[in-house]
Order: C-alpha cells, then sequence, then structure tokens
C-alpha cells in the first residue's frame, strides 16, 4: 500500500524551562542570522510583553511565554528550517534553564468518505461498552496512546532515551471533512548534565527521523484501522 | 496520581473555525465511529467546559460556627493557543522528496553540491548542479563552498484546487559561530593535539 501524505501537516518544537519571552521579537533572529530581514519585516507580531511574546512569519509561528518556548512550522511548510531556527536560538541562548523538550508533528489526513471515517472511529474504539451505557451515538472525539518503552516502527528506542516517552494522538479532523487528525509527541526530559547542549544534540539528530516516523505512525494506524476485519 | 499528558505536547487542533462538516448533511448510521456528523462533527463540538478550581472552598465556618467567605479567585491566566495545522486560505505544499545539500563548488551561473536524501536517508548521496536562477533572491548571498541548503520537490495545491508540481531550494540558516564557541574549540583542539603527542 502506498504511503498517505496529509493534506495538511505542520511540526512544532516545544521547550519547557525559564525564559524570558521579551528576547524573542522578530528582530533578534534577524541579528543572530536565523531570519532574513525580508521574512522578518513581514511577521505579524501578535504581541510582545514581559510575560509573552508571539509572532508569525511566512515559514514559522513563535510563541514563548516564561515557561515554555513553542515554535510550529506553518501548515505545510517545509519543516526542517524549523529545526535550524530552534537549534539556533538556543545555542546562543546557551545559559537557559530548561527542564524538557518535545518534538511534535500535526498532521490531517482525508478518507474514502463517511463510511471510512467511521470506520476509523470504530475500530480504534469499538462502540459495544459505551453503547450499552450511553444514549445516542456515542463517538470518539479524542484518544491518546503513550508508551516510554519504544516503537516497533523503528525510530524511537526507550534505551537511548531513557524517561522520554511518545505519544500519539487521534482525533477526527476539524479541518477536512470525514479526515483524521494525527499528532505525534516525542518528550524528552532533560539530563542533569547540561541538559540544554543534550536536548539540542537530540533536536538536531532526531528531527528528520522524528518528523519521517510520525508519517509511518499515522500510516500503520489508518491502513490498520482501514483494513477488512 | 493522575496521569497528565507531556508538558512538551500541544493541545491539538486548533479551535473549530471552519463548517467541514456541514455539507455532510443530516445522515444518520446506526453506529458512528467518530460520532454524529452534522451534529457532532468537529467542527461543531461544544467547547470542552472549563472550570477554574479553587484549592478551598469559598463557603467554610469557623470554630465558633460563624460563616468565614474565603476569597474567590477573581482573574485566571489562559494561555494563548498556538495555531497548528490548520487550512489558513493558503495553498498547500505536499512534499514529496526532501534533500539536504552542501555546496560543493561556486561558479558565476551556477553551483554544485552533494545531496542527501532526508526522506530516505538510506539512499547515497548524490551530486547536482543548480542554476544560481533557482535561488531567491534573499538567499543568494548564503550561496558559498560549504552552506547548506534543502531542495524539495513536491506538489502545490492552490486555493483554486489545481495541481502543481514545484522545486523549490532554501538555504539553511545556522547561528554565526561566536567568539566564545571558537576560543571553545581551539581550546578542545589544543587538548587534542597534547594528547596525541603524550600518546606518541
Amino acid at each position: 500500500m502506498s504511503d498517505r501524505i496529509p493534506h495538511i501537516s505542520s511540526s512544532s518544537i516545544v521547550v519547557v524551562g525559564s525564559l524570558n519571552p521579551k528576547i524573542f521579537q522578530p528582530e533578534w533572529f534577524v541579528r543572530q542570522h536565523l531570519l532574513s530581514t525580508e521574512e522578518a519585516e513581514s511577521a505579524q507580531i501578535r504581541v510582545i510583553v514581559p510575560e509573552i511574546a508571539q509572532f508569525e512569519t511566512e515559514q514559522f509561528g513563535v510563541q514563548v511565554t516564561l515557561d515554555r518556548f513553542i515554535a510550529t512550522s506553518k501548515p505545510n511548510a517545509n519543516y526542517a528550517p524549523l529545526r535550524d531556527l530552534v537549534l539556533g536560538a538556543f545555542s546562543i541562548l546557551e545559559h537557559v534553564p530548561v527542564s524538557a523538550m518535545g518534538l511534535n508533528r500535526h498532521m490531517h489526513f482525508p478518507l474514502d468518505g463517511e463510511d471510512a471515517w467511521h470506520k476509523v472511529g470504530d475500530k480504534l474504539v469499538p462502540k459495544d461498552l459505551w453503547m450499552d451505557a450511553l444514549e445516542g451515538s456515542a463517538g470518539l472525539r479524542s484518544l491518546f496512546i503513550t508508551t516510554a518503552r519504544g516503537t516497533k516502527t523503528g525510530g524511537w528506542r526507550e534505551k537511548e532515551f531513557p524517561g522520554a516517552c511518545y505519544t500519539v494522538r487521534v482525533e477526527p479532523s476539524s479541518q477536512i471533512p470525514f479526515g483524521v487528525y494525527i499528532e505525534t509527541n516525542e518528550h524528552y526530559p532533560a539530563s542533569a548534565q547540561e541538559p540544554l547542549r543534550a536536548l539540542m544534540k537530540i533536536l538536531g539528530e532526531r528531527w528528520d527521523e522524528c518528523q519521517n516516523h510520525a508519517l509511518r505512525i499515522a500510516n500503520h494506524i489508518l491502513n490498520w484501522a482501514e483494513s477488512a476485519d | 496520581m493522575p496521569y497528565e499528558l507531556p508538558t512538551t505536547s500541544l493541545t491539538g487542533q486548533n479551535q473549530p473555525t471552519s463548517s467541514a462538516f456541514r455539507q455532510s448533511g443530516e445522515a444518520t448510521v446506526p453506529i458512528f465511529g467518530f460520532g454524529e456528523p452534522g451534529r457532532l462533527g468537529a467542527s461543531q463540538f461544544p467547547p470542552l467546559p472549563e472550570t477554574v478550581k479553587s484549592s478551598e472552598d469559598p463557603l467554610t465556618f469557623d470554630q465558633a460556627g460563624h460563616l468565614r467567605v474565603r476569597p474567590v479567585p477573581t482573574r485566571v491566566s489562559l494561555r494563548p493557543s498556538v495555531p497548528v495545522a490548520s487550512r489558513d486560505h493558503a495553498p498547500i505544499l505536499l512534499t514529496r522528496q526532501l534533500w539536504e545539500g552542501t555546496v560543493t563548488e561556486v561558479h558565476k551561473e551556477d553551483f554544485v553540491a552533494r545531496l542527501n536524501d532526508r526522506t530516505n536517508p538510506n539512499n547515497p548521496d548524490e551530486e547536482a548542479t543548480f542554476d544560481l536562477s533557482e535561488v531567491s533572491a534573499e538567499d543568494r548571498e548564503l550561496v558559498v563552498l560549504g552552506s547548506a541548503f534543502y531542495w524539495i520537490i513536491g506538489t502545490v495545491i492552490t486555493l483554486a484546487g489545481k495541481h502543481m508540481n514545484i522545486s523549490m531550494i532554501q538555504f539553511r540558516r545556522l547561528p554565526m559561530w561566536t567568539s566564545r564557541a571558537l576560543d571553545r574549540a581551539a581550546e578542545r583542539a589544543e587538548h587534542l593535539r597534547r594528547l596525541f603527542q603524550a600518546s606518541e
């Protein structure tokens, strides 16, 4: 079966720590050679105050609060430059205290109509139990599955990342009629020794594989869910 | 202790913004795998109940039996949503192939690069020549020996639904080496040099 490609896809990197949001302005990224002048000049600044900075450029969305840095790629933009932006920012801010990092991918897949859409929900969460207890048509709204023991589809091994966990979220898509939303989260706690450097090393080495692996997981879920019983 | 989602996971999809499911009509089937379309599509979910939880009951009585009203929270901090993976009324780019290139030769009209397949890392490296006119004006100054770029082959789906195959080159923007980082690298090189000399 050929690989499905999400019709809408974006990626995000979350760094949890103690941050100074006011630093993270488009001009700062230009000064550090991480954004082009053109992209920074056309950035839409949502808010920049001591507690929060949020802006969007053609390629990225950035939100920084006192305890969280979030950078997202714009829908269907190339995910690769997002890594450079975050690696660049935190290689300059090398003394920021951090406690965790998440590498995420967000994907919306179209399905072949309403029947196929229901079949995915029913196979992931059979409704027998719920129909005995709830009135009406109970439907799957959000499903989370988490493991700290690695994945069989390649790409993520427990022994390589002690304390890390892998979470998959499945929901009906809010963007595509009869579509499915699948999100993956690779969560890495910071190590005691050089926490920021260790997390950035993971980001540098894992990012491509993290994004490819998320697509493999999504294909695995949808192919299984749409297969004959 | 209740399980909590990792703090590095975002909050899922954006708030429902479209009428994506209205076109599904009011069709009804006996069992609904994902909820009842038209009445409970993802675009029409009512907001999840949100309650502000106080750590103490605001109405309590002291030892003498008098009513004591504890302060009730007067404000709550809500984190602004981060837009992720929404259609956003923009063309859709489907990336079919992604390479990472390193510039090995720069000529007047073109440049040569070694390419590493990021979509399928098992594929061997290749070499290709690119016309400089394929590089956007704001990236031209980045075309130097050793610089890195992404080469994307994909399809753009326009708002009108047209499919266009594209090839796009985007140069990587990496932080400049700081003098501190250079000093540190020099120190490490000196340390390694001494180690090698001592082992001879």
